[in-house]
């Protein structure tokens, strides 16, 4: 494991990024700024931006040679997620327009979704993370793309100071204050920090897309769709994401613990694709991409002495959906706020660190997470039966309070018409109760009655 | 001799499989990913993870995977 010795001043050549001239090419010279931001994808690149808004020197680096490029993932957005980040949409990266969703037990019978909870965008997520950059450029951070992070710097106390990197077959240093690991899932920053980001398979998704034309008879072009079915997708779904221009965003995620030979997600994705030639057989495909998806949705602690961890890499995704991009940009904005105020304290150590992943887990993102994570759990014991049953008495109004961890309702309607369904509740479900606030929890209450009463019926 | 055979025909670097190792033995760089045999302990996760099928048992792999036990103690 490199881990190299950056503790000594003159082991480098010190030279502030800052004191370089705006424009400057990329070069693989030794250096040093404040803030280094491993990983250049949303998360990294808010990050990026944020910092370099609060005056901080800040380089970015990615190993790809093309930020943005390769895309791993659905390209969905919410329009709350986009303003809460403070960016506006622009037609140059937001393609499809989006008013709600569907969602398809293997029957075909739908759930569908909408109003303004479900308006967002399909983005062009190259695009998109082209605009990210410009605008952390534009707030005074360097980017370096082609840039492969090779080893972590620590100083002697066993602080993050920056990392050994490749650019062009050149190797260099860049000495940080703090550095900043948006790496994605295979965080080498993470790893190498000694945090614990290893993905298990069992709370890990496999993922595979197509970027296909001529997708159609789906169904509405301003919808979200979304396939369930043990055989269609194991404990994931597939989605044909629209993007307008008779462009479609094809993908699936199954649970990484499902994946077998001849069963892998492009097998199965492949297979769907086959079985369902009404909506493809005038389509071909443009692009294909695949990748991992952390569904545990946390890191236990994505922080340490001198280095932050923000995206995939901290496994911020959603448990449910699976989607991470809003998610991974509204960490890294509560991250450059609270890095940035260790920073000025003139401390990095991982204590005045911590108010991130306080912050985050309390009042953003994090605070209905580990709820989600229940019913990520519960939904991974549904048969395909069940799906048929649960499409059968829900609407979309409940399933929408599901994405925002509001469970009561959807617990009690389950219970009336499906008392089956007890044993799952009891031991997936319930826990959730000691998460509420004391306002939500009196509606667990009559979870409890009805509970217990399908118990009864059960046992009789 | 490798524990696990990477097809890079197949290999599409979506990086998922370094996500998943344990031991830190799979490294991408650029289009090219390579599986260091010395530290990899033949758990499979990665070729489980696979989304395209890419990765596979070697012969290494095979052998830790269908070795006897070395001392094998026959009692009454």
């Amino acid at each position: 494991m490199p881990e190299l010795n950056g503790s000594s001043d003159d082991s480098i050549t010190a030279k502030p990024l800052t004191g370089l001239k705006p424009g400057t090419i990329p070069r693989a010279v030794d250096c040093e700024v404040d803030v280094l931001v491993v990983g250049l994808g949303p998360g990294g690149l808010i990050a990026a931006r944020d910092f370099a808004k609060q005056g901080f020197s800040v380089l970015g680096i990615d190993r790809k040679q093309d930020i943005g490029s390769p895309k791993r993932c659905a390209e969905g957005v919410s329009d709350e997620g986009l303003e809460h980040c403070g960016i506006d949409p622009d037609p140059a990266w937001a393609y499809g327009r989006i008013e709600g969703a569907a969602l398809y037990a293997p029957s075909g019978q739908r759930v569908t979704l909408q109003g303004p909870d479900t308006y967002g965008w399909v983005i062009e997520r190259k695009i998109f993370e082209k605009h990210l950059a410009r605008d952390a450029i534009l707030a005074g951070a360097k980017l370096m793309p082609k840039t492969q992070c090779t080893g972590l710097l620590k100083d002697k106390d066993g602080f993050v100071r920056g990392v050994e990197a490749e650019f062009m077959g050149k190797r260099f240093q860049i000495k940080a204050k703090l550095t900043i690991g948006a790496d994605g899932i295979d965080s080498m920053v993470g790893k190498w920090s000694g945090l614990k980001t290893l993905n298990r398979v069992r709370d890990y998704h496999s993922g595979f897309q197509y970027e296909m034309v001529g997708v159609e008879g789906f169904g509405e072009e301003t919808w979200l769709h979304l396939y369930f079915g043990n055989d269609v997708a194991p404990k994931g779904y597939v989605w044909i994401f629209p993007k307008g221009d008779n462009v479609a965003n094809v993908g699936i995620g199954i649970l990484a613990k499902h994946s077998s030979w001849g069963n892998r997600a492009q097998d199965y994705l492949d297979r769907w694709i086959e079985n369902n030639p009404q909506y493809f057989q005038n389509a071909s495909v443009t692009e294909l991409n695949g990748s991992g998806i952390p569904v545990s949705s946390r890191v236990p602690e994505p922080v340490g002495d001198g280095v932050m961890l923000v995206g995939d890499a901290a496994q911020l995704v959603s448990p449910i959906h699976g989607g991470g991009i809003i998610i991974a940009m509204r960490a890294a904005m509560i991250a450059a706020r609270v890095g940035g105020e260790a920073l000025r304290n003139g401390t990095v150590e991982k204590q005045s660190l911590m108010p991130y992943v306080e912050e985050y887990w309390t009042q953003d993102e994090g605070a209905v997470t580990e709820k989600l994570l229940r019913l990520r759990y519960f939904s991974e014991n549904l048969s395909d039966k069940d799906f048929e049953r649960l499409a059968s008495i829900l609407d979309g109004d409940v399933v929408l309070e599901l994405t925002e961890a509001k469970f009561p309702t959807f617990v009690k309607l389950m219970l009336r018409h499906f008392p089956k369904m007890a044993p799952l509740v009891r031991k997936y479900m319930l826990a959730v109760r000691d998460m509420e606030e004391a306002k939500a929890k009196a509606e667990w209450d009559e979870v409890d009655e009805l509970l217990a009463a399908a118990e009864a019926e059960l046992e009789a | 001799m490798a524990k696990v055979d990477v097809d890079h025909g197949r290999c599409i670097y979506c990086a998922g499989c370094v996500g998943v190792c344990p031991v830190d033995t799979i490294t991408l760089q650029g289009d090219t990913l390579t599986i260091d045999s010395d530290p990899c302990i033949s758990c499979g996760l990665c070729i489980q993870f696979c989304p395209v099928g890419a990765l596979d048992e070697g012969s290494e792999y095979k052998q830790a995977h269908t070795a006897k036990p070395e001392r094998v103690i026959l009692v009454d």
